[in-house]
């Protein structure tokens, strides 16, 4: 099974008025580096929290590492998340817990014994640069830090598929550089990436698949991609840019119509 | 659930527990309070309940023996008592009746007359027949299980008894017992007391009868309030306690929100997220039971001690035989409402 993400026809809708995702249709697959791009709204983060079940999908059909998410019952959620890792752009680090416990945590929730645990951790604080931080509180580190902390906890289970969010939003370029070069290592050893990001930076700098997005629809999927697709002019991006935003306003205030229509 | 995770959740709980401080103590006070007023009504009717079986068992009816009919079915013998027990109060044929041990004529009426002192051989058998005859009478009698003859001397050694320390106010009365001789008698059923009491009041040689049914009625029924308006109050204060543990426990899920979030999102599962928090009221109940458990046992033992020596014809059921089960039963019950009491808030406030 080659394939560890598969979309086909995805819609999400909050409401009536509210369309995040449009129809996409995405095949990811094992060992790959994805990001996913577009502007704030695009339906990048929505499109990431589907993949973990954090949400469900309104239709269309979503499998991820062989899990038909829109049948899976709630009760199997978590084993699918103990081989997904997530990252966030605010870390989500438990502030009471050493940087080693924060870490350690995925295992601790699966029950491993205290020795593996402490092995895996060990390793890891390792790998990411933290090992004389271990005892530290999270609010005693910097952003950097932190981030790298978020990211060894998300892949200490080893999981098949690591999701970021933003991961450099909260970052300095020179920070946002080092989590990007981890995220490539992480890849490197064969767990299949997908990161949503707005950062040009990050994304230049990997070359990798390029997924853009704009109002809730897939408009670009592009191999070995930079964060703008070559065009004309800057001015021609621009203009695209913003005839892509009227149509996601026009389908939305549309739907908006309707609805006001229903309640007359 | 390996044995490792058991830390975590006690490790947690107990965390929470800390965290949510004031609050913790509300709880374990709510709790206290409310089984404490649970053991103190639990007393109240076992005791009750014991007082009402202690009265219930020992007589069920009691027949005097008196002078008039008495006198009348001895005839002639109207002369001063041969007993040594009594000197002239008394009627003769009862008095000397006890000495049934002795009797000419054999009758099989020996049930009562173990212990006492004056065996009047000398006495006329027409004294002391009417009495063995009236017991015999009586034990004839339908619903009569058992009738046994209580001589005054006897009766007057049972008071001296109760009175315990108290007993020389007797005085007087160890020389020239004013107790009449009785019979005791017991019968098959409650509801055939009435009946046998009937029966008792037509019967020669019987001056008055007297049933403790009346008393055992009242202390039955009053049992029996104590219990439902304990029922009543402890189902209030059981749900006040739910509802404040529950409280605690929702402020706990509250605080711990983001670790929740994290924990779902590692791929904890639900019953993995939710079992710290039943650890955590569990725990809440458990202290509020041991308080209530030490005030309990403290103040009961004071009051055991107490009425044991000034009061001793109370019947206070025993703190050895009492108290272990009780504590028991209010740390099972603490424990008991204080996961119901997490079970609920959980159930309503942690979304997993």
């Amino acid at each position: 099974m080659a394939r560890i993400v598969s979309l086909t026809g995805v819609s999400k809708v909050y409401s009536p008025r509210v369309t995040a995702l449009c129809d996409v249709t995405l095949q990811i697959e094992r060992g790959e580096f994805v990001f996913l791009i577009g502007v704030s709204g695009a339906g990048k983060s929505t499109l990431v929290r589907l993949l973990y079940r954090e949400e469900r999908a309104s239709s269309g059909r979503i499998i991820v590492n062989g899990y038909d998410l829109m049948r899976l019952p709630n009760a199997q959620v978590p084993f699918l998340r103990r081989r997904i890792g997530v990252v966030f752009q605010d870390f989500k680090l438990l502030p009471r817990k050493t940087v080693a416990e924060n870490i350690a945590f995925p295992l601790v929730v699966c029950e491993l014994s205290p020795r593996e645990i402490r092995r895996r951790v060990a390793e890891l604080l390792e790998v990411v640069g933290l090992k004389s931080r271990a005892t530290a509180r999270p609010a005693e580190l910097s952003g950097g830090e932190q981030q790298r902390a978020a990211l060894a906890r998300a892949v200490i289970n080893n999981p098949v598929l690591l999701i970021a969010d933003e991961p450099t939003g909260n970052l300095d370029p020179e920070n946002a550089r080092g989590i990007t070069q981890l995220l490539a290592d992480i890849n490197r050893r064969g767990t299949t990436c997908v990161v949503a990001t707005h950062s040009e930076q990050m994304v230049n700098a990997l070359r990798r698949r390029v997924v853009e997005m704009v109002g809730g629809r897939v408009v670009r999927d592009a191999h070995t991609a930079v964060y703008r697709e070559a065009s004309p002019g800057p001015g021609a991006d621009a203009e695209r840019g913003l005839a892509f935003a009227a149509a996601g306003a026009g389908l939305r205030s549309g739907a908006g119509w309707s609805t006001r229509a229903g309640r007359r | 659930m390996r044995i490792r995770t058991m830390g975590y959740l006690i490790g947690e709980a107990a965390g929470s527990v800390r965290d949510n401080g004031l609050l913790s103590v509300a709880a374990v006070s709510t709790v206290a309070i409310s089984l404490l007023v649970l053991a103190m009504i639990a007393l109240l009717a076992a005791n009750m309940q014991n007082l009402a079986r202690t009265v219930d068992g020992q007589v069920q009816i009691v027949a005097y023996l008196g002078s008039a009919t008495a006198a009348g079915a001895s005839g002639s013998a109207a002369s001063p008592a041969q007993g040594a027990s009594s000197a002239s109060v008394a009627p003769a044929p009862s008095s000397s009746a006890d000495a049934s041990g002795a009797s000419a004529s054999g009758a099989p009426a020996a049930t009562s007359a173990s212990g006492t002192a004056a065996a009047s051989a000398s006495a006329p058998a027409a004294a002391e027949q009417p009495d063995a005859a009236l017991v015999q009478q009586i034990r004839a009698l339908p619903h009569v299980t058992e009738a046994v003859l209580v001589s005054k001397a006897q009766s007057l050694a049972a008071l001296q008894k109760d009175l315990g320390a108290q007993a020389n106010l007797l005085g007087q009365f160890q020389q020239d017992n004013p107790l009449p001789d009785s019979v005791q008698i017991h019968v098959d059923s409650p509801t055939n007391v009435a009946a046998v009491v009937a029966e008792l009041d037509q019967m020669s040689g019987v001056s008055r009868v007297q049933n403790a049914q009346g008393a055992v009625d009242k202390l039955v029924g009053f049992t029996r309030a104590v219990r439902i308006l304990g029922v009543f109050l402890v189902a209030a204060l059981a749900l006040a306690t739910v509802v404040v543990i529950g409280n605690t426990v929702r402020v706990a899920v509250w605080a711990r929100r983001d670790q929740i979030a994290v924990m779902k999102l590692v791929g904890a599962t639900d019953s993995f997220i939710r079992w710290p928090f039943f650890v955590e009221g569990a725990i809440l109940g458990l202290i509020g039971a041991a308080v209530a458990g030490g005030v309990v046992a403290w103040g009961y033992t004071w009051l055991h001690r107490v009425v044991t020596r000034s009061m001793a014809f109370l019947p206070l059921l025993g703190t050895h035989t009492t108290l272990p089960v009780l504590v028991e039963g209010l740390m099972a019950g603490g424990i008991l409402l204080g996961a119901l009491g997490s079970a609920v808030s959980v159930h309503r406030h942690l979304d997993v």
